[in-house]
């Protein structure tokens, strides 16, 4: 099956990756990699229902107390970039 | 190399309580022999010398005033996989993306390993995130075979069995959402288990795929990994998939016999598999009915399809769990700073190596819209089956016993230009992740001087089965005391 460069394009948009020379190699291998799954069409799985998890849990809850876990400076520790406390990005809006 | 370093981690762990060792000659010999040999192997990220010393010195010290309740890690140092948060200490998923990052919080096993008296000596090499089956896409470089060093140890836990193997250490913990406890196992002729679906916390271990990831322990006999097991497991509040400890023990029916027991082997788990694989398999099947248990002939048809299955859910899983590496809280930050979206594509971009963008795309494609029924929903109905095909075998015999990999440790280069070929190294442990069943590789037999390893597989919550299979094979035969010497 192919998958066009629009569509690929749209992928890798979604999934905020950019490709430069590699991005022929990585639609090549997505085609032959999905391809393969053309296979499954042959299994019969009407009124299967699909598996949400493999253990036979059911409502795992805790009570609803808040709890402090970590501190601000915890989870700050690891920010490439803090100003007063708060993580400083680039700005969100185009720069037009 | 000191002869402890030879040592299981019970063998050890007997002589820190009998006097005969102090944990500080222990560790002090383990770091002599990691700093001499560990350039040939490369199965260390970071390694912990100076606190894994003072720790050592600290029990011996409260050791001698009685201090202490012994258990079975006291002492002892234990390697954790780098997906496996410590806090502190850096932790990296074998990737440039969190070269740096240093996590605020412990992971569940981590608190468990260190409540027992156990010293983490270092974080292992993995694949990048845990996705690869040879330890070659890691950010820190490929982790080499101590068998060969021209062939791979297996991955993604490539360094925790690499380094059991080299006697680094005694035992480690790695993590499993294809086979990546097992297959290195496997290649590297040490003894590694998987246990059922939830019975060890994922809190803390860097997700890959949530309903697939499964924390589990190396070392050197089935025996070991029990008591590791004991002390990893059981239900944490941070995660909510994981469940009350099954049983007091993991290694209650080590001492029961197996005689009447019945093995199955499944028919299209020999299919795809190098023939000196297949004549270790029997050999080994040989030393079961020796035993006294009953071999039976199964098949589990849907087994040729579990490998697409698995390939859909992961990368699915994968793509959604990546998607919080966005250089903003932590790791890598591009240095594009002319809008954020820019930042998030760049900083990503540059981070995740090509696996991980490969099955980040595998992933998006196959939840997008138009495309989410055909793919994702479709696998997980065809996974409710394969688990149904199971639960059926298992109404037939105690255990299934498979080849964990179609071919010894294959040479470094060998299948990277291939990621299809490179899939198909998990042929015989991806059904078990799909199905969350219990599942251990121990070494069966050795051939042209390169480790085989073979698997036990039970139903789900039968681990102590599995043990019991795998224990009663290690005290019949001497392959897991097979050393390399590199």
């Amino acid at each position: 099956m192919k998958i066009s460069k629009k569509e690929f394009e749209n992928i890798a948009s979604l999934a905020a990756l950019s490709f430069d020379e590699s991005s022929s190699s990585i639609l090549k291998d997505l085609e032959r990699i999905i391809s393969r799954f053309e296979s499954l069409k042959k299994i019969n799985t009407d009124n299967v229902v699909p598996t949400a998890h493999v253990t036979n849990l059911e409502n795992s809850l805790r009570e609803d107390v808040a709890n402090k876990v970590l501190s601000h400076e915890e989870i700050l520790s690891n920010a490439p970039q803090i100003n007063s406390g708060q993580i400083k990005i680039p700005r969100v809006f185009d720069n037009e | 190399m000191n002869k402890i370093l030879n040592l299981s981690t019970s063998e050890l762990s007997t002589l820190i309580k009998e006097s005969k060792l102090t944990s500080e000659e222990l560790v002090y010999e383990t770091l002599i022999h990691i700093k001499a040999n560990d350039t040939k192997i490369n199965s260390f990220i970071t390694l912990l010398e100076d606190s894994s010393l003072s720790q050592a010195k600290e029990f011996d010290k409260k050791n001698s005033d009685n201090e202490l309740k012994q258990n079975f890690l006291s002492g002892i140092p234990i390697l954790l996989k780098d997906n496996i948060s410590t806090k502190n200490i850096r932790t990296t998923a074998g990737s440039k993306i969190l070269e740096n990052y240093i996590p605020p919080y412990d992971t569940f096993v981590t608190k468990k390993i260190k409540e027992n008296g156990g010293i983490i000596i270092g974080k292992a090499n993995l694949d990048e995130f845990a996705m690869g089956s040879s330890n070659e896409t890691s950010f820190f470089g490929n982790v080499k075979n101590p068998w060969d060093l021209t062939r791979v140890p297996g991955g993604s836990s490539g360094g925790p069995a690499a380094a059991v193997a080299a006697n680094f250490t005694s035992c480690s913990l790695g993590s499993d959402t294809g086979g990546s406890i097992r297959q290195p196992a496997s290649l590297c002729g040490v003894t590694g288990m998987k246990p059922t679906y939830g019975t060890v916390s994922r809190y803390g271990l860097i997700a890959f795929a949530s309903s697939l990831d499964q924390i589990g322990p190396f070392a050197k006999s089935a025996k070991d990994c029990g008591e590791i097991l004991d002390i990893i497991s059981g239900k944490d509040p941070n995660d909510s998939t994981s469940f009350e400890k099954k049983f007091n023990s993991f290694n209650g029916l080590i001492n029961q016999d197996i005689k009447g027991k019945k093995i199955g082997i499944p028919k299209e788990y020999i299919k795809n598999v190098e023939p000196e694989i297949v004549d270790v398999l029997m050999k080994s099947i040989a030393e079961f009915e020796n035993m006294g248990a009953e071999i039976v002939d199964v098949s589990l048809p849907l087994t040729e399809y579990a490998m697409d299955v698995y390939y859909i859910i992961a990368p699915s899983e994968a793509s959604s769990n990546l998607s919080r590496f966005d250089g903003v809280k932590y790791g890598h930050r591009s240095e594009t700073n002319y809008n954020s979206k820019a930042s998030l594509i760049d900083s990503r971009s540059q981070g995740f190596g090509d696996e991980v963008k490969r099955r980040i795309m595998i992933g998006t494609y196959t939840l997008s819209a138009g495309y989410y029924d055909a793919y994702y929903k479709k696998a997980q109905q065809i996974r409710t089956l394969i688990i149904e095909e199971f639960r059926n075998i298992f109404k037939k015999v105690d255990v299934l016993l498979t080849p964990t990999s179609p071919s010894v440790a294959f040479k470094i280069n060998e299948k990277t230009d291939d990621p299809i070929k490179m899939y198909q190294s998990d042929l015989c442990t991806i059904p078990v992740n799909i199905a969350g069943l219990p599942a251990i590789s121990f070494p069966g037999g050795i051939t042209n001087n390169m480790p085989v390893g073979i698997q036990i597989i039970g139903p789900q919550n039968g681990d102590q089965k599995v043990l019991q299979f795998a224990n009663k094979f290690q005290e019949n035969t001497k392959w897991h005391k097979k050393s390399p010497n590199f």
